[in-house]
């Protein structure tokens, strides 16, 4: 099935969502995200062919290249269902960058109020009239949005057990950081293909 | 248990105070079950009346009041830490931990995880790990059976005993 997609500004975003609701029949929300292109079309690992000595398990995150934190960094998608035509539309809005801030459609769908949430939460976009805009997922106090794309992928500190104290408390990372994109081994190693 | 002498007429045994309190704590373990992911699903199939951990005297307790062993069965996350370590403190000593699954033992597959705490043993001691991902239900009934050996080993009566 091939679904309809629908690019509005922040402008009309709201706006739009009322009328696919009320005109054309989206009762239902069926999910709302956000996409962050940050490093959207950059390879962060190369993958060379494999040898017989196999690959280096790690990698140390590479600086990300500054200067891309235009206007459209950050997309909010959301997917609609008219299950009565049994049609489905992805309407995609990009978030203005300077605020951080989109019209919450609590009010149009009841169903956004915990993806929005879960969107602040892991990407920090604020959701404007939201009802109780908390933390969803992640530790109480939890410093940072883990899946925006300049978030270490080990996050900035970890939880122990402090003997003296008697608490659990929280301290640095100090390991390395890695890049958190799976090694991919695309060639079977083979001494043939070493040889030439 | 090492029996010093049996009088099998007279109908009594002779045996030390410690390892009778040592034989008596291994057979009698009840763990606060700490069901955290899938390894909690193993942990259901090793009391279910297949395997029935009742036969070892493992009977899960819903409390830690009731509770001296406590099985960690699923990834901890940093959320759910200073709960677990709660639930630690609660129960009353002596007291045992078995650290079931790839997760609870050193992070496992979200090692590298900004959410997940690097090993149960960061938070509370642990005296049994079980490897596997998750391990088998028959697995978990090994670590209780060296948790039970463990047990046995122990000499001396630990001091909230004697107190």
């Amino acid at each position: 099935m091939i679904i309809e997609e629908r690019r509005v500004t922040i402008d009309t975003y709201f706006a739009e969502c009322a009328a696919l609701r009320d005109r054309e029949g989206f009762t239902q929300l069926t999910d709302l995200t956000v996409i962050d292109y940050l490093t959207y079309g950059q390879s962060e690992w190369v993958t060379q062919q494999a040898t017989t000595h196999g690959f280096g398990r790690g990698k140390l995150a590479l600086d990300l290249q500054k200067g891309q934190k235009d206007r459209n960094r950050f997309e909010v998608v959301i997917h609609l269902l008219n299950y009565q035509e049994n049609r489905r539309v992805k309407v995609r809005c990009f978030v203005p960058v300077e605020v951080m801030t989109m019209p919450s459609l609590f009010e149009i769908w009841a169903s956004a109020n915990w993806y929005e949430r879960e969107a602040f939460d892991l990407f920090g976009v604020a959701f404007d009239r939201h009802p109780d805009l908390r933390r969803l997922l992640t530790d109480y106090g939890f410093c940072g949005y883990p899946l925006r794309k300049d978030f270490p992928m080990m996050g900035y500190d970890q939880i122990i057990y402090d003997r003296k104290t008697e608490v659990c408390v929280h301290e640095e990372v100090r390991d390395r950081l890695r890049v958190p994109v799976p090694k991919v081994i695309r060639f079977p190693s083979s001494p043939k293909k070493e040889q030439l | 248990m090492s029996l010093l002498s049996l009088n099998g007429s007279s109908g009594y045994a002779l045996a030390r105070l410690e390892d009778l309190i040592s034989w008596s704590r291994s057979q009698s373990m009840w763990p606060m079950t700490f069901g955290l992911a899938c390894c909690a699903i193993e942990m259901m199939h090793a009391g279910a009346s297949r395997l029935d951990l009742d036969r070892f005297g493992v009977m899960f307790r819903p409390s830690p009041r009731q509770a001296d062993v406590m099985i960690i069965a699923g990834t901890l996350c940093n959320k759910m830490a200073p709960a677990l370590r709660t639930v630690y403190d609660q129960m009353i000593g002596p007291k045992w931990v078995i650290s079931m699954g790839s997760c609870a033992n050193g992070g496992g597959y979200y090692h590298y995880s900004y959410s997940v705490v690097r090993g149960a043993d960061r938070i509370v001691p642990v005296d049994v790990y079980v490897p596997g991902c998750p391990p088998t239900a028959e697995a978990l009934i090994y670590a209780i059976l060296q948790l039970q050996r463990k047990i046995l080993r122990e000499r001396g009566m630990s001091e909230d005993l004697v107190s």
